[in-house]
């Protein structure tokens, strides 16, 4: 059983064998998003369940090893629940996991990595925000777990409209701009729409207070931040170096501040304020 | 500590971008950052074969300073630099 989703302009395959039903991970991640069948996607994986098996590692992560030889990059990914090889040939990506559960956790995680690896092909990032739309454009939010980022998009959305929960794509476009595109990962509430896409006009760095502030930041301050928070699997200098790139992008024509809010609504007052000063 | 004659070449482990006239270095492997400023940025633009020397003398003139001051100013930063592991000297030019 194939499952295909497009994520960001990127279409991911997820093959399964038939006695596994992942209805689950279907009702997950297509309450958003409509399978997309494509013959040739951009990352095919193909996974083996095998229930009560536990991958006995210390040292989990993900390791690249690119033969000098060879045209392809082998992946490596090693979680407790997950073990596997991806290989990267013809810019495309196929992969052979085995994973003790079915959990749309799994899934999610999974997932997310593939997007990561493919913003690193098309010089892109995917950065850990939620994002709201604002006069018809995009304000992001990042901050740690637990920081209010999911509360602001959903709960405290004040009269916009949620673009995303959890995690962003975020690419540069020819004319400077930074464009953001929606992704369905973490999003339970199944609030936000699937397959947006919007011009970033700011990013708040936030966290919570007894009032509601704003403090202004300097370049060195919100391409620190902005890395902090983008999920990249690979350390080459290459890959680093785009990133650098886009954050300094939005560094540099994006509003970003410090937002310290209340865990109410009036601190859009404020944001609002800024946003006609910064512009 | 560098000398006049010794030439620095960017780490392996430095990733790096100009950006807004300022440069953004990353050490991937250990996830430091650091900005330069204009006068950090010249000298990093210009780790490109030059002597440290050769390099104080071009920021002399660039920014009318003495050259004494400038070879001063530039050796401090690849100390800096060097101690950060974003900077590596070249040892078939420094008789390695």
């Amino acid at each position: 059983m194939q499952l295909c989703w497009r994520i960001a302009q990127k279409t991911l395959s997820v093959e399964v064998p038939d006695p596994l039903n992942p209805r689950d991970w279907q009702q997950h991640l297509e309450t958003h998003l409509v399978p997309y069948p494509d013959p040739a996607p951009d990352f095919h994986l193909i996974l083996s369940p095998e229930r009560g098996w536990k991958n006995p590692v210390t040292d989990y992560g993900v390791w690249f090893d690119s033969p000098p030889d060879s045209s392809s990059l082998r992946i490596r990914m090693e979680r407790h629940d997950l073990s596997g090889v991806i290989v990267k040939k013809d810019g495309h990506y196929k992969g052979k996991l085995t994973i003790n559960n079915d959990s749309p956790e799994t899934l999610t995680v999974l997932l997310r990595c593939c997007i990561s690896l493919l913003c690193e092909d098309c010089d892109e990032m995917l950065l850990h925000a939620s994002g709201v739309i604002r006069k018809g454009r995009v304000w992001l939010f990042c901050g740690p777990a637990g920081s209010g980022k999911t509360t602001i998009a959903v709960e405290l959305r004040d009269q916009n409209e949620t673009f995303s929960v959890d995690r962003v794509v975020l690419r540069t476009r020819s004319d400077g701009h930074i464009e953001a595109h929606s992704t369905p990962f973490s999003d339970d509430t199944g609030i936000a729409r699937s397959k947006q896409t919007g011009i970033v006009s700011g990013i708040a760095f936030i966290e919570k207070s007894a009032d509601n502030k704003i403090l202004s930041m300097g370049y060195h301050e919100i391409i620190r931040a902005i890395l902090d928070e983008t999920f990249a699997l690979s350390r080459s200098v290459e890959s680093q170096g785009r990133l650098i790139e886009i954050a300094g992008n939005l560094a540099q024509n994006a509003h970003c501040c410090r937002l310290k809010f209340q865990k109410d609504k009036s601190f859009w007052t404020l944001l609002n304020r800024f946003d006609t000063v910064a512009a | 500590m560098p000398s006049s004659e010794n030439i620095y070449k960017p780490s392996q482990n430095a990733a790096f971008r100009n950006i807004g006239g300022q440069t953004v270095i990353v050490h991937t492997s250990e996830d430091r950052l650091i900005t330069l400023n204009e006068t950090g940025t010249a000298i990093w633009e210009r780790l490109d074969g030059r002597t440290t020397k050769a390099i104080a003398q071009e920021i002399a003139s660039l920014f009318e300073v003495s050259e004494g001051q400038a070879l001063v100013d530039a050796l401090d930063f690849l100390d800096y630099m060097k101690n950060r592991g974003l900077v590596e000297a070249d040892p078939e030019s420094n008789g390695e």
